[in-house]
This record gives C-alpha cells, sequence and structure tokens, in this order.
C-alpha cells in the first residue's frame, strides 16, 4: 500500500469535523430527571 | 475491523470508539482489506500510510477507558429530596407517595447547608443543584434560603438550579422564588385530561389535569417556566392510540413546551397499572419535527447523544460517582431509587455525620457491577448501555444482565443508520444543525 494513493479526506470523523464531539447539549439533556444524561428511553423511573 | 459498520456511501461506524466516519471507496477498499488490526500499525511503522493517516485510524480502533462520571473535578448533579411527601398520590408512584419508604420528613435548612458544604468541598464544580421530592414545592422556603446560600458562597462553581415538581400547588410566593433564583422547572404530565387523570390523582383520588395545567400556564406567564415536561408513558397512551410524538405536540401546543421526554411506567409489586407496549420508532419523523418546529424528544436525544460520541464507560451509571442525591434525612444514596434497595445497603452515610470510609464503600462496590466483571465485554452496544442497576436491584433483590438485548442492539443500529443517512444528505444536516444552534441559543436566554 502506497500512501500517496490516500489523500487527508479520505477518512473523516464526522462528529470531529462537525465540531459535535463531546458536546454537552445541556437544552437537550439537562432538564431530564432520571440519572445519567445519557439513558436509553426504558427502564427509567421518575417520581 | 468487526466494530465497523458499512453503508454503501462509505460510512464507518466504530462501536468502540462510538465514531462514525465518511470515507472514499478507495479508503474503503484498504480498510476492508486488512484482516487486524496490527497491520494497520504495520503499514504505519513501514511508512505505507503516513502518520496523519493513522492517526486518524486510530480513532476507529482505539479506545480510551475511563468510568462514567469522572470528568475532572466536577460532578453533573447533586440531588436534593428536599422532603419526601407528595400533594398528588400517582397509582404509578415507584416511591410510594414520595416517602421512598421511610417516615415523612422536611428537610432541615442546616441539613442542605451540610449537604452542598460537603459536596462542594469534595468537588470543585456541581453542574446543577436539583431539588427533588415528594414534591418539593412543600418546602419552598428552605428551597429559597438554600439558593441563597449557594448564590453567596458558592459564585461560579455551579451553572443552576433544577426542580421536578408535579405543580399542583403553586403559590405566589414559590413563583417568586422560582423567578428570583432562576430554577429551571421539569413538570410531570402525561398529556390531554382523559389520559392524564387515569393515575396522576390527587391525596382524593380525583384527577389532577385542570389545577396542573392551569398552573403551567399561570407560571409560563409569570416567567416561562416550567421549560420541560416529563410523560410517564402507559397502556393508556396506546388506548388513545398517543406516542411520544402526538405527546410532544400537544405540549407545544397547549404550553408553549417544547422538550418533553416520554418513559415507560415500570410496574412496582402488584400496583394496578397497564404497561405501555413500545412500537417501533419512526426516528425520521421525530428528526424531522425537531428541524421543522424544535421539539426536543427522546429520539432526539438518542441520536445527539450517538453523535457527540463517548469513550468507553465501564459503568453503567453515573450514580454515586458523577451525581449523588441526599435525602431528607441526610442520607447520601447514588440516587433515590437505590434507597429502596432491601437493607439499605447503598447508603453512602450521611450529610449531618459523613465517614469518607463508607462512602468510598459503597464507591467500590458500585464498581462490582461494571460492564467487564458482568459479562457485557463483548458486546457492541457496550460503549452506549446504560443499562438500570438500581432498578434490577429494587425489583429483584439481585443484579443480572438482560438475557437478551437483541432489541436494544437493533435499535441502536438503526440510529446509527439514520445518522449517516442524515449527514450524507447536505441540506438537511445543515438544517439540523441550525437546529441545535437555536435550541441552545434559547436555553441560553431563560
Amino acid at each position: 500500500m502506497d500512501n500517496a494513493v490516500f489523500d487527508v479526506l479520505d477518512i473523516i470523523d464526522v462528529a470531529k469535523i462537525e465540531g459535535l464531539e463531546d458536546a454537552e447539549f445541556s437544552w437537550c439533556f439537562g432538564l431530564i430527571a432520571c440519572g445519567s444524561d445519557n439513558k436509553p428511553n426504558k427502564d427509567k423511573t421518575k417520581g | 475491523m468487526k466494530e465497523l459498520y458499512f453503508t454503501e456511501n462509505h460510512y464507518y461506524y466504530s462501536y468502540l470508539t462510538s465514531s462514525l466516519f465518511k470515507t472514499t471507496a478507495k479508503m474503503s477498499r484498504y480498510l476492508n482489506s486488512i484482516e487486524d488490526i496490527s497491520e494497520l500499525h504495520d503499514d504505519y511503522v513501514e511508512k505505507r500510510i503516513t502518520e496523519e493517516l493513522y492517526g486518524r485510524l486510530k480513532r476507529l480502533i482505539v479506545a480510551d477507558t475511563n468510568c462514567m462520571g469522572e470528568k475532572g473535578n466536577r460532578i453533573t448533579k447533586l440531588q436534593l429530596i428536599v422532603n419526601n411527601y407528595c400533594n398528588m398520590n400517582c397509582t404509578y408512584c415507584y416511591a410510594n407517595g414520595g416517602t421512598y419508604n421511610s417516615n415523612p420528613t422536611k428537610m432541615k435548612y442546616e441539613t442542605m447547608v451540610n449537604a452542598v458544604d460537603l459536596f462542594f468541598e469534595k468537588y470543585k464544580c456541581i453542574e446543577y443543584l436539583s431539588f427533588f421530592g415528594g414534591e418539593p414545592l412543600l418546602n419552598i422556603e428552605s428551597i429559597d434560603k438554600i439558593c441563597n446560600y449557594v448564590e453567596q458562597h458558592y459564585k461560579d462553581r455551579y451553572n443552576g438550579f433544577l426542580m421536578m415538581s408535579n405543580l399542583y400547588s403553586l403559590s405566589e410566593e414559590a413563583i417568586a422564588v422560582i423567578k428570583k433564583h432562576k430554577i429551571r422547572i421539569t413538570v410531570s404530565l402525561d398529556g390531554k385530561e382523559e389520559i392524564n387523570d387515569c393515575y396522576r390523582k390527587d391525596l382524593l383520588g380525583e384527577g389532577s389535569y385542570k389545577v396542573v395545567s392551569d398552573n403551567i400556564i399561570r407560571l409560563r406567564n409569570k416567567c416561562n417556566q416550567p421549560e420541560a415536561i416529563e410523560a410517564t408513558l402507559s397502556g393508556v397512551h396506546n388506548t388513545y392510540g398517543i406516542d411520544g410524538l402526538q405527546l410532544a405536540y400537544f405540549f407545544d401546543t397547549n404550553f408553549g413546551i417544547k422538550c418533553s421526554s416520554s418513559i415507560s411506567v415500570k410496574k412496582y409489586k402488584d400496583i394496578n397499572i397497564s404497561e405501555y407496549i413500545d412500537k417501533k420508532i419512526d426516528i425520521e419523523d421525530y428528526i424531522n419535527v425537531f428541524i421543522e418546529s424544535g421539539e426536543i424528544t427522546e429520539p432526539v436525544r438518542e441520536l445527539l447523544s450517538i453523535i457527540r460520541g463517548y469513550t468507553y464507560n465501564k459503568s453503567f451509571c453515573d450514580a454515586g460517582i458523577g451525581q449523588y442525591t441526599v435525602m431528607s434525612n441526610g442520607d447520601i444514596y447514588p440516587c433515590q431509587v437505590f434507597s429502596l434497595a432491601s437493607e439499605h445497603k447503598f447508603v453512602m452515610s450521611n450529610v449531618n455525620c459523613f465517614s469518607t470510609e463508607k462512602f468510598e464503600e459503597v464507591q467500590n462496590s458500585l464498581l462490582k457491577y461494571n460492564k467487564e466483571r458482568v459479562g457485557c465485554n463483548s458486546c457492541e452496544k457496550k460503549n452506549r448501555c446504560h443499562f438500570c442497576i438500581a432498578n434490577q436491584l429494587v425489583a429483584n433483590g439481585k443484579f443480572e444482565i438482560p438475557n437478551d438485548c437483541r432489541e436494544e442492539k437493533e435499535e441502536y443500529n438503526r440510529y446509527i443508520e439514520y445518522y449517516a443517512q442524515l449527514y450524507d444528505n447536505k441540506e438537511k444536516w445543515e438544517a439540523f444543525k441550525l437546529r441545535i444552534k437555536e435550541s441552545e441559543r434559547i436555553w441560553n436566554t431563560i
């Protein structure tokens, strides 16, 4: 495999290039009552 | 390279690093020709690929491992159960009328101060101080005082205050406190009157919709709160043919609230409730509605959570590591659900007589339930699995990993596929990003 055949754009990390990697998104997760901000919508409990 | 997900448009998804990669056909052929990860390294060492390219490719196959919740010296949330009694009596309440099976108590102001001082001593930053119950508005006086205290003593070390309320009782004094401290409110409501009143009843067994909806409108008019609604989905929603998306429309149309969360009811003991039968979510419908009118729903959260990605978390949940709950008597738990487990073995000490030894002992026992130890190590979804340990410990008295996670994995793959499709549609992706910015702007202006 010759490295000259590849260009830097031959592989891009989508979230990184779009500035969304590790984004907080507080507006989306901040107000949800249950535990971890990243839970699936099953097995949650609420008061 | 088995971890990679592939579409005809040359998108790869690495389960290991939770990242989507767009590649060219040429690169795709190269990646497919690699049988073993070490070949990639060999190609780099023998200078067949450049250092820059190797660096990019490494993100496909190398993940950092960490423990969820470890974010330097900060925690996401300190939750205070400011009282453990309620002015409502919802049929499905997992907390036994908000009592968590303890004597009804109002949290003393001194206990609140001890809790806040203790955790600000342990951590540089507590992102949110959250008020929960019972019904927290029944202790509004102490909430006002503790907000004053935090504002005075810990300025710049927290982002704000949150409250989860049923808004059944809303005094003018409470409105003034919410306004004064900019407390962000999430209210519980299950939908239109006929649905809500099936299970959300007051202490006399009467439906609560009329009172609560009037209070939501009253508070919205005064200070744009509540910002979010959390609904519990049950079989009643199935009967009326209502899903999370229709609920989101309902909440926006009736109250101007765009952020909602719909959670399936969890059946504890022999409570007479009908469970929600999940139907397959059409992700695109939810994302279209988000783009068009800004409705923030569970599928939007799930997709955004996949987009931002994560390094591998060994723990299922950050409770007891990145967030804590202090009960009304001062007992510290990873989260309030753990307080329902038998023998109170997850009590991490008490804020009024703190013991580091006990605190760390429970933290260590929580680490026993990490994915590697319980046998989830080879699962492709392990990065994103947040199976609720506390629910299981309460329901079954012990923790067991599910026998069959096929449905969850299928759903995960549907989201990944949708993510690649969305990114591939440039016009729609830009509209999606624009909506993210707009939602962020609105959040920051409240």
